[in-house]
């Protein structure tokens, strides 16, 4: 319940931010339509919605949804994958995104090669591969496999780090 | 004749053969892997397209969503785990089958009536499209705003059990494909100050962001929950019980062709897709069958229907992209971005402007229907056996670092990657809250042309927005939309009536 109402209230924010940032749009008055108009609209529906959705959770009395398992007997939405959602910590769920975030970091500093091996190893170590040795094998073999298929294969330019340099070919 | 020259003109692309193989292969194996999709490959592989010609780029994506369909029993039957939620009818019965030792048997069937089900729905596309395409070709800037909002209403009610939450969805990436340099003024909106933005957000980072990341975050949380997969071993030592007869293969023909028929029937509709058409596939057959109380005890019949149906959703689901320019899937909505990619407008003109290259994606639809048919008969059993072997903690891993990759190659761009991993957190709260991500990708992919419709007609109008109601087919299109989303409305408040009498009830 608790977690319903903080989805529905950050939707109304949600709705109500872009309808601001919609509102700074720049208009010019030699045009037919506004910039501005579809933004302002498509945001204010959002925030209606938002507070409809609100609404209608109340007046139904909502009973906080464990959803585990699913029911197999009702349509599921396409390409959306799991069905069923344990509770987890915050930490679990933004574990993944920050870690790529450092993997931004890494690779801006030390480079393609070397970013993605330290990231697959510690990924894996996430992931629950505790032996070491098997770690280190994977993540250079990951790594290097990688580098050869799409930074020299296909050609895609991957800048050398500023913090360190391999200077190997295909930059 | 036309599909004739569309195989001329493929053996005019000898390569091409290679990437249909290729995306036979990779949708079934996408679509085997529990929690992938063969949404989640194309979003890895679209940037790589970007290399290929045209036919070989669509042919390659084309037949991983036919594939990825059908990879999708490999998990249900085998490990009573939906592969893609258009297997989860499969589920009913083929597990059981496998419980029964009978797998080899089930994966056949399902192969086959994949095969079947597809084939169905790409003649209905092949003679259909371009039918239709002959009468959508006059319609204007009005008629396509009117149709644009039609596929808005009708996806954002229809999927999903909220209404308001699959409006909601569908209203998420409409704002966000507004960001960016307005195409009229020049004028930026909501950039945040970012000139990364001015171009907008990509289609590929976030399709990797939504479909793939999240699901990475997905199975990091259930691996740390201690979830494992259920499975069985199967057996090899009944040789029947791994073999189809031709006996069996008749016995299903009724049942292949009336999913068939339903699956074409739902893939042509915007939104809907094949979770909705193997269950509905599913229940029919059950209703018809002379023996209802077999289907959910491990029944052949049991597995072709829904197989049959949710193959016959993929030519179809393409009949509104090319006829209309509206994507009736997911993946229709990323062949668009592909399309457009290689400087090709889609809509009912491409059969006048690209004929040879529209019905070479057809030929090399049907040749890929018979390669995924092909390697999941004779392999399908293996292709189930090596995913046993291989454990969540180490695929994941890989499948995280590609998506990172393939995020960036597509613009060269590092804040593509932290796009990606942003819109994974909204992939993530998505799917765990009930929204649509197809809903969301749809959206962000028409929102452009529906507000390039929208300027035009006021442009073309003296009456301004009564423009609308002076045109019939917008009227009729607009009319429709409304009556789907009145129609959707009614059954929701009927379903929870009859919930609140059903428990008012028992107690």
């Amino acid at each position: 319940m608790v977690r319903d109402k903080a989805e529905y209230i950050s939707i109304i924010f949600f709705g109500l931010f872009c309808l601001l940032l919609a509102f700074k749009i720049e208009t010019f008055e030699s045009t037919v339509v506004s910039p501005r108009l579809v933004p302002v609209g498509i945001a204010g529906m959002i925030v209606v919605l938002g507070v409809l959705q609100f609404i209608v959770a109340w007046l139904a009395g909502l009973r906080t949804k464990n959803v585990k398992g699913g029911d197999s007997s009702l349509p599921l939405e396409d390409a959306e994958g799991s069905a069923a959602f344990p509770t987890p910590s915050v930490l679990r769920i933004i574990v993944i995104p920050v870690v790529g975030f450092a993997y931004i970091w890494l690779f801006f500093t030390t480079g393609y090669l070397i970013s993605t091996t330290i990231i697959m190893a510690f990924v894996l170590f996430l992931f629950g591969t505790r032996n070491p040795g098997k770690v280190a094998i994977i993540a250079v073999g990951a790594a290097a496999s990688y580098y050869f298929i799409f930074i020299y294969l296909i050609g895609i330019y991957a800048p050398p780090g500023w913090l360190l340099n391999l200077g190997l070919p295909g930059f | 004749m036309n599909i004739l020259n569309g195989f001329s003109f493929l053996f005019a692309n000898p390569t091409t053969f290679l990437f249909i193989a290729i995306g036979a292969f990779t949708g079934i194996v996408f679509g085997a892997i529990p929690g992938l999709t063969a949404a989640a490959a194309i979003a890895m592989l679209v940037p790589l397209t970007f290399y290929l010609n045209p036919l070989a780029a669509l042919a390659l994506l084309y037949v991983i969503g036919k594939s990825g369909r059908y990879g999708g029993s490999i998990a249900a039957i085998l490990f009573n785990t939906p592969g893609t939620a258009s297997s989860a009818a499969t589920m009913q019965d083929g597990y059981p089958m496998t419980q029964q030792g009978k797998a080899g048997k089930a994966l056949k069937i399902a192969t086959v009536a994949s095969v079947f089900g597809d084939t169905f729905g790409e003649l209905v596309l092949i003679f259909g499209a371009s039918t239709i395409a002959v009468y959508t070709a006059w319609f204007g800037p009005p008629e396509y705003f009117a149709i644009y909002m039609m596929a808005f209403v009708v996806i954002g009610s229809v999927v999903g059990k909220s209404i308001i939450k699959g409006l909601l969805s569908t209203l998420f990436g409409a704002i966000i494909s507004v960001v960016g340099l307005d195409p009229i003024t020049g004028g930026s909106r909501m950039t945040l100050g970012l000139y990364q933005l001015d171009s907008g957000f990509s289609l590929v980072p976030l399709l990797i962001g939504i479909f793939v990341i999240s699901e990475v975050m997905i199975q990091y949380v259930k691996i740390k929950s201690g979830e494992k997969l259920n499975i069985i071993k199967m057996k090899n030592d009944d040789p029947d019980a791994n073999r189809l007869t031709f006996r069996e293969f008749k016995q299903c023909i009724p049942t292949m062709l009336r999913s068939s028929a339903i699956g074409s029937m739902i893939g042509m509709m915007p939104g809907l897709g094949s979770a909705v058409a193997c269950f509905v596939a599913y229940g029919e057959g059950k209703r018809r069958s002379k023996t209802p109380e077999k289907w959910g005890t491990g029944i052949i019949e049991g597995v072709a229907a829904p197989e049959a149906a949710n193959n016959a959703v993929s030519g179809p689901s393409m009949v509104p992209l090319l006829t209309l320019g509206v994507p009736g899937s997911t993946i229709a909505a990323v062949l668009i971005g592909v399309f457009m990619i290689h400087g090709i407008q889609v809509g009912p003109l491409i059969f006048e402007t690209n004929r040879e290259l529209i019905f070479g994606l057809f030929a090399a639809g049907l040749t890929g229907i018979a390669m995924y048919g092909l390697i999941g008969y004779f392999a399908g059993p293996l292709i189930g056996r090596i995913i046993m072997v291989i454990p969540p903690r180490l695929l994941y891993p890989f499948i995280f670092l590609t998506a990172i990759i393939a995020a960036y190659s597509a613009r060269k761009s590092l804040f593509d990657v932290g796009i990606a991993l942003v819109f994974g957190l909204v992939g993530y709260f998505m799917r765990r809250n009930k929204y649509s991500p197809a809903a969301f990708i749809i959206a962000f992919v028409l929102t452009k042309g529906a507000e390039e419709a929208f300027r035009q007609s006021l442009l073309l109008s003296d009456s301004g927005i009564g423009i609308f109601l002076e045109r019939p087919v917008a009227i009729a299109f607009l009319a429709l939309g409304l009556a789907v989303l009145i129609g959707r409305s009614l059954s929701v408040l009927r379903k929870n009536r009859n919930g609140l009498k059903t428990s008012s009830g028992s107690s």
